[in-house]
């Protein structure tokens, strides 16, 4: 007789086996089956709420409750595998702070109201603002973490309804350089390979990312490669401070913050002075350009690199001449796979996109993209930040499926499938993030709406951008109240959360993936999809929603439309119900997923005979670009001598909206901390657990200094986490609202600050 | 109660010292030793907060990499 105790350690068991990859013989050995026990009522499949790595889930339902989670073992992405953020995730649906009714803020008060009342408000503050101000008086800001759906009626609602392109997302602040880089490289956005390539690589680069962190799963994945052949296998992390993921490495380059240009061109210098490139890939498949796009030729990028030689700018880089030629020689061996993965470090940057060309030119100079394990992979941080964002056009320079507004083509593709005269489809780029929050500070945006995210916290230098938020109408979507946005709102919807509601993700290697509900909202929460098309209807364009309910299928099919005839074609709604996510393109629903883009045998948009194609580039050729050192805007100097870097640990996740939530994540890690390299730290007389004023040009925050934690800094680098919630450890606060002039991404890696003992 | 399988990722070299700790502990058996050379283990704990601290006291183990949980069941709180 096995006791239901027995049972659940049982299954247990098996699940961790079967993930592991252990034989059926050892599965076989565990006592689970008593023929009747069941660990849930039904499981249902979903995705992880949090990071872009997409990993699958199954959440066991009992009595209307999630009481027990796995990974989804069918789920290619992770395999049954989970980390403890994912495992702990029904912990975020049950909580004190869910919004329950809609709330309406009356004489500085917030207080509940019906739907219609909220909603007619919002349609009446809206329309009115359009009419008195014109269509720029208004925004979206969305976010990598709303269904796909959501943001493509949210898009419609604005473009063809209000007429403006001011919609733009949080995705802005994680990876709009990543963007720019692929589409000014290959003249498409997102990667050309997935993670399949980790099991083929054989050496690994990462840069401005750590993976052990931030992307849990993978990191698995990249152990699991490295233990299989641990002398073969190689990995190169290059990132100012020490890290779980430097941990595992075999090079850890801590370079000076901001000067991996230079680190990159003189390893770019070292691969074509030694004869290491692939001429026949760069002859056939390549071409140089320079500034907004100068054509040059091969022999100008070798003369530029001669200024990169590394015994000169080994100093500057802070990395030695000979480590830089001995990771280039690695990186171009011709009988190995290399794959670089880059997140954050390179994007949130003055010159992101620059960076992130580099990185394109080491691959197209030595020819390894295009194969199983070569391929330069930009990772992401939200789960459909590509899915939800990037491919249904949820930013302010986007239409859908990678359409472009200032493309007078791609605007009246646009306006044929929504069915709308092409002059209502307007021209003007919309403001990116930081201008439209600056725009509120101006009094120019009269009303912005917020959905599932949270500037209040986590945009940059936040003393400026919060009294903008507070003076525009604003109406937040979000399942938590308050949060540092809600705070600030004029209105705030209570939204159905993970696993409440149904759609489409999207990860970050293309995956796009299909979530079921499987348990009601609480209260009157509604899915955001509702509230949208119930506020189309009331501004007045219920022809831009008809046929759309709140069931994402009748969403998903005129999106779907959207996306035939372009690179990223999707499959059919059913489709994504029945499988385990698909990388597109996907040509039809008897077609395989892509694996590798711009070759022949995977790309079905390459024909037979053509090899390689970037046909994203008019001449099919990627671009090598000639991109020169620049340094962040803020450098350090006498009066703040240090940089400050920022980033996320394993146990939070963004705003800590959700983390913070989970008794289990908030008593790991309860409040964020400052590392300090222990150097700095005894020339400054800061000891271990002190508590530390950190102070830029724009603020002050004060945390308790950590010297030799999970991670450590270069001498000279300072690193904090941005989770925290309570003020003075907001670390948004005190950083600089610097952007990529071409991504208009935020430099929030970069800044320059001075410490005390508080 | 919260009942976890889980599986712990190990240094190269010191598979042996940490499976032998983990064989120490009176709340968790290990299961098996994976083609990846992973400890599978089940692990019960009194709460998802205990199941969670017993992690990350895990992964201060030296040899100990990571620490993936695969499974973990509430069963038993909601019933309280
Ligand atoms: S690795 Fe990312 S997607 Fe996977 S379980 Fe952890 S947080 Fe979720």
């Amino acid at each position: 007789m096995i006791t239901r105790r027995d049972f659940l350690k049982g299954m247990a068991a098996s699940v961790a086996l079967m993930t592991a990859g252990c034989t059926s013989r050892e599965r076989g050995k565990v006592k689970t089956d008593s023929g009747e026990q069941q660990t849930a009522e039904k499981w249902v499949k979903g995705v992880c709420r949090y990071c872009g790595t997409g990993c699958g889930v199954l959440a066991g339902v009992t009595r209307g409750k999630i009481v027990a989670v796995k990974g989804d073992p069918e789920c290619p992405v992770n395999k049954g595998r989970l980390c403890i953020k994912g495992i702990l995730l029904p912990k975020i649906i049950d909580t004190k702070d869910r919004v329950k009714k809609p709330l309406i803020k009356k004489d500085g008060k917030f207080v509940e109201a019906s739907w219609d009342e909220a909603l007619n408000l919002i349609a009446e503050k809206f329309t009115s603002a359009v009419k008195e101000y014109g269509p720029d008086s208004v925004g979206f800001y969305g976010s990598g973490q709303t269904f796909a759906e959501e943001t493509y009626v949210a898009s419609k609602l604005f473009r063809a309804g209000f007429g403006t392109n001011n919609i733009d997302g949080n995705p802005r602040t994680c990876m709009a350089s990543a963007v720019a880089g692929f589409l000014t490289t290959y003249g498409e956005d997102e990667p050309s390979g997935t993670y399949a390539d980790i099991e083929a690589a054989d050496t690994f680069f990462l840069i401005g990312s750590n993976l052990a962190e931030a992307h849990p799963v993978l990191f698995s994945r990249l152990v699991d490669r490295k233990n299989a052949d641990p002398n073969k296998i190689k990995i190169i992390v290059a990132d100012p401070r020490r890290t779980r993921t430097a941990d595992i490495a075999d090079y850890h380059l801590a370079f000076t913050p901001g000067r991996d240009l230079s680190m990159l061109n003189a390893m770019a210098y070292v691969i074509v002075t030694e004869g290491l490139t692939d001429e026949k890939f760069i002859n056939e498949h390549t071409e140089f350009k320079m500034g907004q796009g100068d054509t040059m030729t091969y022999e100008q990028y070798k003369a530029f690199l001669q200024d990169y030689v590394p015994e000169k700018v080994s100093d500057a880089a802070g990395v030695p001449p000979e480590i830089i030629r001995e990771i280039a020689r690695l990186f171009a061996d011709k009988n190995r796979n290399t794959m670089s993965m880059w997140c954050m470090g390179l994007n949130q940057r003055s010159r992101g996109v620059w960076v992130n060309n580099l990185v394109h030119n080491l691959h197209l100079i030595t020819g390894k993209i295009c194969r199983p394990g070569n391929t330069p992979f930009s990772l992401t941080g939200q789960p459909s930040a590509c899915g939800s964002v990037r491919e249904v056009g949820g930013l302010s320079h986007l239409l859908p499926c990678h359409r472009m507004v200032a493309n007078a083509e791609h605007r009246k593709q646009m306006a044929e499938l929504w069915r709308i005269p092409e002059e209502r489809m307007p021209s003007k780029p919309g403001y990116h993030t930081l201008a439209m929050f600056k725009a509120a500070v101006e009094d120019k945006l009269k009303c912005l709406w917020v959905m599932t995210t949270n500037p209040g916290q986590s945009l940059p230098n936040l003393n400026y951008y919060r009294p903008g938020m507070e003076k525009t109408f604003l109406v937040v979507s979000e399942a938590y109240h308050p949060t540092r946005t809600s705070e600030l709102a004029d209105v705030v919807l209570p939204a159905a959360l993970w696993m409440e509601k149904e759609g489409i993700y999207g990860n970050g290697e293309r995956r796009t993936q299909h979530l079921a509900k499987a348990i009601d909202p609480p209260g009157e929460a509604k899915s955001d999809l509702w509230t949208l098309i119930e506020v189309t209807k009331r501004c007045g364009f219920p022809e831009l929603v008809e046929g759309f309910t709140d069931d994402p299928a009748t969403v998903f099919k005129e999106y779907q439309k959207c996306s035939v005839g372009t690179g990223m074609q999707l499959a059919s709604y059913d489709r994504y119900k029945k499988e385990h996510g698909l990388t597109w393109p996907v040509l039809s629903d008897d077609a395989p997923e892509t694996y590798i883009r711009y070759a022949e045998p995977w790309d079905p948009l390459v024909k037979p005979g053509e090899g390689i194609k970037f046909y994203g580039r008019p001449n099919g050729r990627a671009v090598i670009w000639l991109r020169p050192q620049q340094d962040p805007v803020e450098m350090p100097d006498k009066d703040y001598p240090y940089f400050l870097t920022t980033g996320r640990m394993l146990e939070h996740w963004h705003t800590g909206t959700m983390t913070f939530n989970v008794p289990e994540l908030k008593s790991a890690a309860p409040e964020m901390y400052v590392e300090i390299n222990p150097e700095d730290a005894a020339a400054l007389g800061i000891k271990e657990d002190d508590l530390v004023n950190i102070t830029s040009r724009r603020a002050t925050c004060k945390m308790r200094a950590k010297l030799n934690g999970r991670g450590t800094p270069k001498p000279g680098v300072v690193y904090a986490s941005f989770h925290d919630q309570v003020q003075e450890r907001m670390i948004n606060f005190v950083l600089l609202d610097a952007f990529d002039p071409g991504s208009k991404q935020p430099e929030y890696k970069v800044c320059a600050v001075r410490l005390s003992k508080a | 109660m919260a009942i976890s399988g889980i599986i712990v990722k190990v240094q190269l070299g010191l598979l042996d010292e940490v499976k032998a700790v983990l064989d120490s502990m009176d709340n968790i058996s290990v299961e098996a030793v994976s083609p990846n050379k992973e400890i599978v283990a089940v692990m019960e704990s009194k709460s998802l907060d205990d199941m969670k601290k017993e992690c990350f006291a895990l992964e201060k183990i030296a040899g100990v990499i990571g620490v993936y949980p695969s499974f973990v069941t509430t069963e038993d709180e909601i019933e309280e």
